[in-house]
């Protein structure tokens, strides 16, 4: 969920201010300085910054490390979490520990791309038309994009992904195609108001082409806006792409992802709750961070901090 | 009259407001008002005198915002209200003592008609049949002189213009008959012209009713129109009180004396405009002694020593300026 | 949403033809006629959701069985066949008589489909928004009056957690517990008829609370803290106004505008937890029907439900909307 945040231009300040601000003497040596500057950057993101960096961490170091391969039964089926497999085994013998951290990459690269796709290109589209002096352009398209937010999100992808096809890649297309007008309604606003600022028209008037108004004025300011969004957006996509695997509309297995892990683990759940726990409680756990993360962010940007 | 039966005595009063682990940040203190029904008391300052501060402790609303009495007396009717709980206040409120707040633009509550808010006004903890409060608003509406009463019974305040909420503000605080009426800037923000029609308004109502009116404004000409006595403020003290005449004609604090000096209305065209010099020490930074001193044309060395002074009487006008009587008779200082 | 602040405005004038052009003019019907606007654009882009796929969805159902008869057969049954336009306005003609198509799958008319699972859906939601605002309205108002600091960070850390979990983790935890463990709600199913069908919905809907009370008491929150700081709240204070009258008047009506305005955005929310919700439960409302249809590849119901979808968000919206300027006229509402 979020506000309707209204952001002074950013030029990445956070880090140059923070990195301004270090003043602790000449002697420190660089890498230590740096982790301060970091630090610093990071003031009100640290707790979720700190859970994500857990879990990426744990994503590659777990498969890596771990001598049980994801796919395969290498153990007793459904036996509760012990020493030798600490989140139990599901109902094929496959180690859960293994998968729920292999499924972590997925996810979260999923959901990544599920973010970025949509983020590119609505904020290009919105701010373009935001801009636009063409009404029948900004009527057309907008209405477009009114249409679109006015589905749940949950429904107009499952539409797609159906005539698309199951599987990933159409989660991935799907997301993109119906995602991207949400950004894109923050970006026109966005680039509607910038638009009419005096700086912008003080550009127009010397003459700068419109590209490099575009560029160096609208954009970073409505991206801005546009990439707060997309913290908290990566919760809702992550949890959207984990939850079109629960209902067997994305992810198949035996592909490890959270989403689908726990679809299989419901037949068991009396029996073998861990099937289903364990890798829920990760995607808890990210999603959690991420809104930690997104919060301290939209904190900053409105000076709470 | 004995101090008995006046109506509104306050008394030395300080008012701060609450911090954790340290002790209050005053915003008013020795602040001393009396007033007697049937008179207007005009209470003048600059903003930030705590003036509005002043007139909440009046009605009970400094809890919201974390204030509350640290010394002194207010008596009301009789009533000892320095430190009175949020049920004493409430039996108060409306029936003894009226309130109209200062942003009569913001003030009237959005989301109910005009009706419906005189309408609470007048039943307050009772309930009224809806005839009898419709009968009643439309007197009261009538009182204040409201143009189209009956139509502006079912619109809202932003159908309203200013000057007419204003009228719908007063109009609640007088529902009941308060035998105080507390005004604090009821002007500001209006049109010149609805500026003095508000103040007949003021000034026809309190001769009807008899009621006891403080007036609270910054425009001192607006006070010497209207008001029987004067209460002046500075940085959170009364520096001067007594009647208007006296006080204006015959000043005995320095800083009365610039105000008047800097009024607008009383300057003659061609001359440089007065003003006082520097600023009135804010909420937090106020220094020991006198807190006038800095901007006093007669300071001495100790006026700056000590806490503030306490008014000195002399025939019923009161002054905290410990060298009143180096100052003239009238208006060279 | 925007609140007006406004000037004085003129009683409306008098006579039938000003009377006319003023309701013309009035909000009210500016925001209905937008509603049909954007429902018609709903129905362009269900439209459009068969008709984008990359490749034949036709080929694709058929699989191997695909002959260029059936292939014609089903085009013909599906409405793909012809140009876009006319595609496009059989669709609108046939939605608008209450033909959404039938399902090539089960042969049934879609719009059959649809009405025996929507009642089960809008109970669903019925019994959602009642629990829902039952714990919000409260809670929002406590947070907000309450004085203490900590009350203020720990609900927004809980109410950012509950929102950052799936809700079908929610959803397996509140069945492992609530009806494996203390037996109280049953697993799966549903009996129609009220008020039988509350045994059925209770726990999904808590379920789906879990999604909607953070928004929803979040939005109520923050609208609630804003309008303390008005001046018209004191106003309630020194009229003598019973405290509990002025919690409602004061506090509470003004500041549900915003949130009730903000139903249309929250029920989408809701709706796509209640689609997982009713396969979690085996609730046969329309986010069942839509899923088993995207399993059998039946495109015109896809469609429909989809349809269906958009549909009552823009109902929802609307009335939530008209509801927010009946409590507060400051509600801008186009």
């Amino acid at each position: 969920m979020t506000d309707d945040v209204s952001v002074a231009p950013s030029d990445g300040s956070a880090v140059a201010v923070a990195a301004a601000g270090g003043g602790r003497g000449e002697r420190r040596s660089g890498l230590s300085r740096g982790v301060a500057t970091w630090w610093r950057a990071l003031r009100g993101m640290r707790l979720g910054g700190a859970m994500i960096l857990a879990i990426l961490v744990a994503s590659f170091v777990v498969p890596a490390v771990s001598p049980y391969d994801p796919l395969a039964a290498t153990g007793p089926t459904l036996a509760a979490p012990s020493a030798d497999h600490l989140f139990g085994t599901d109902n094929l013998g496959r180690d859960v520990f293994t998968r729920t951290f292999t499924a972590a990459r997925l996810d979260i690269g999923v959901a990544l791309l599920g973010v970025a796709f949509p983020l590119f290109i609505g904020t290009v589209v919105g701010a373009l038309l935001g801009l636009s002096r063409s009404r029948a352009l900004a009527a057309v398209v907008g209405t477009i994009i009114d249409a679109i937010n006015a589905f749940p999100m949950l429904a107009l992808i499952i539409g797609l992904v159906a005539v698309l096809g199951i599987g990933l890649k159409s989660v991935i297309i799907a997301l993109a195609f119906t995602n991207w007008a949400r950004y894109a309604r923050i970006a026109r606003t966005r680039a509607m108001v910038v638009g009419k600022q005096d700086y912008v028209l003080a550009a127009k008037t010397l003459g700068y082409p419109r590209r490099r108004i575009l560029l160096r004025h609208v954009m970073p300011n409505v991206s801005a806006e546009t990439i707060a969004y997309g913290l908290s957006d990566f919760v809702l996509v992550i949890l959207t792409v984990a939850g079109l695997s629960f209902l067997g509309l994305g992810v198949r297995p035996p592909t490890p992802e959270w989403g689908s892990m726990m679809s299989e683990g419901r037949l068991f759940l009396q029996t073998a709750w861990w099937m289903t726990v364990f890798p829920g409680l990760a995607l808890s756990w990210t999603g959690v961070a991420v809104a930690f993360v997104a919060e301290g962010f939209r904190r900053r940007q409105r000076g709470d901090l | 009259m004995t101090p008995a039966e006046r109506l509104l005595t306050v008394t030395d009063v300080s008012i701060g407001i609450r911090r954790k682990g340290k002790p209050p940040l005053l915003i008013v203190d020795t602040a001393t008002l009396t007033l007697d029904p049937g008179e207007m008391l005009g209470v003048v300052g600059e903003s930030g005198s705590g003036k509005t501060m002043l007139c909440r402790s009046l009605i009970g609303t400094l809890e919201r915002r974390d204030a509350y009495v640290v010394g002194g007396s207010i008596r009301i009717d009789g009533m000892e209200l320095a430190s009175a709980s949020e049920s004493e206040w409430r039996r108060i409120r409306g029936t003894t003592i009226g309130y109209v707040p200062q942003s009569a633009l913001a003030g009237p509550n959005p989301v109910l008609t005009v009706e419906a808010q005189l309408r609470e006004s007048l039943e307050g903890g009772r309930r009224l049949s809806r005839r009898e409060t419709r009968t009643e608003s439309l007197r009261l509406l009538d009182l204040v002189h409201m143009a189209d009463p009956e139509t502006v019974m079912g619109q809202y305040p932003h159908q309203l213009s200013g000057g007419m909420r204003q009228r719908l503000m007063i109009a609640s605080a007088l529902a009941r008959r308060p035998r105080l009426l507390i005004a604090d800037e009821p002007t500001t923000g209006l049109d010149v012209t609805v500026q003095s029609g508000i103040m007949k308004l003021l000034k026809e109502i309190q001769a009807e009713f008899g009621m006891a009116v403080v007036l609270v404004s910054h425009d001192l000409a607006l006070i010497e129109e209207v008001c029987d006595r004067i209460s002046v403020m500075h940085a959170g003290a009364t520096v001067e009180s007594s009647s208007t005449t006296t006080v204006l004609s015959r000043p005995r604090h320095p800083y009365t004396v610039a105000l008047q000096r800097s009024r607008i209305d009383l300057a003659m065209p061609g001359e440089t405009l007065q003003v006082i010099p520097g600023d009135a020490p804010t909420v937090g930074s106020w220094f020991a002694g006198c807190r006038y001193a800095r901007r006093c044309p007669l300071v001495r060395q100790d006026c700056i020593v000590g806490e503030h002074p306490r008014l000195a009487e002399m025939d019923g006008h009161f002054t905290a300026c410990i060298h009143s009587d180096l100052m003239g008779s009238d208006r060279d200082a | 949403m925007k609140k007006q602040e406004g000037g004085a405005q003129s009683a409306p004038p008098s006579g039938s033809r000003s009377a006319l052009t003023g309701w013309l003019r009035s909000p009210v019907l500016q925001r209905c006629v937008q509603a049909v606007f954007v429902a018609l654009s709903v129905m362009i882009v269900a439209f459009s959701l068969m008709r984008l796929a990359p490749g034949d969805p036709v080929r694709t159902l058929l699989g191997d069985a695909a002959t260029e008869e059936l292939v014609a057969q089903y085009n013909e049954k599906l409405g793909l066949t012809g140009s876009t336009p006319e595609q496009f306005w059989s669709y609108l003609r046939g939605a608008l008589h209450g033909d959404l198509g039938t399902s090539v799958i089960t042969g049934q008319e879609v719009v059959d489909v649809i009405a025996r699972a929507l009642p089960v859906t809008l109970w669903l939601i019925a019994v959602t928004l009642t629990m829902a605002i039952a714990v919000s309205l409260p809670l929002a108002l406590y947070i907000a009056v309450s004085r203490r600091p900590w009350v203020g960070h720990l609900y927004r850390i809980l109410t950012s957690i509950s929102l950052a979990t799936p809700v079908f983790f929610w959803g397996l935890m509140a069945i492992l517990f609530f009806s494996m463990y203390l037996g109280v709600a049953p697993v799966a199913g549903y009996e129609p008829g009220f008020p039988g069908n509350l045994e059925y919905l209770w726990l999904p809907a808590l379920v789906n609370c879990f999604v909607l009370v953070p928004v929803l008491s979040r939005v109520l929150h923050s609208s609630l803290v804003s309008t303390q700081d008005e001046e018209f709240v004191e106003t309630g204070i020194v009229r003598g106004v019973p405290r509990r009258k002025w919690f409602w008047r004061y506090l509470l009506r003004p500041s549900l505008a915003p949130t009730v305005a903000l139903v249309g955005y929250m029920i989408g929310q809701m709706m796509s937890s209640a689609v997982i919700v009713e396969i979690m439960f085996g609730l046969p409302g329309i986010g069942t029907q839509l899923v088993n249809a995207v399993y059998q590849r039946d495109y015109a119901v896809v469609q429909g439900t989809v349809l269906v979808f958009g549909l009552i968000v823009v109902v929802v919206g609307l009335v939530g909307d008209l509801l927010g300027r009946w409590l507060d006229r400051r509600v801008d509402l186009v």
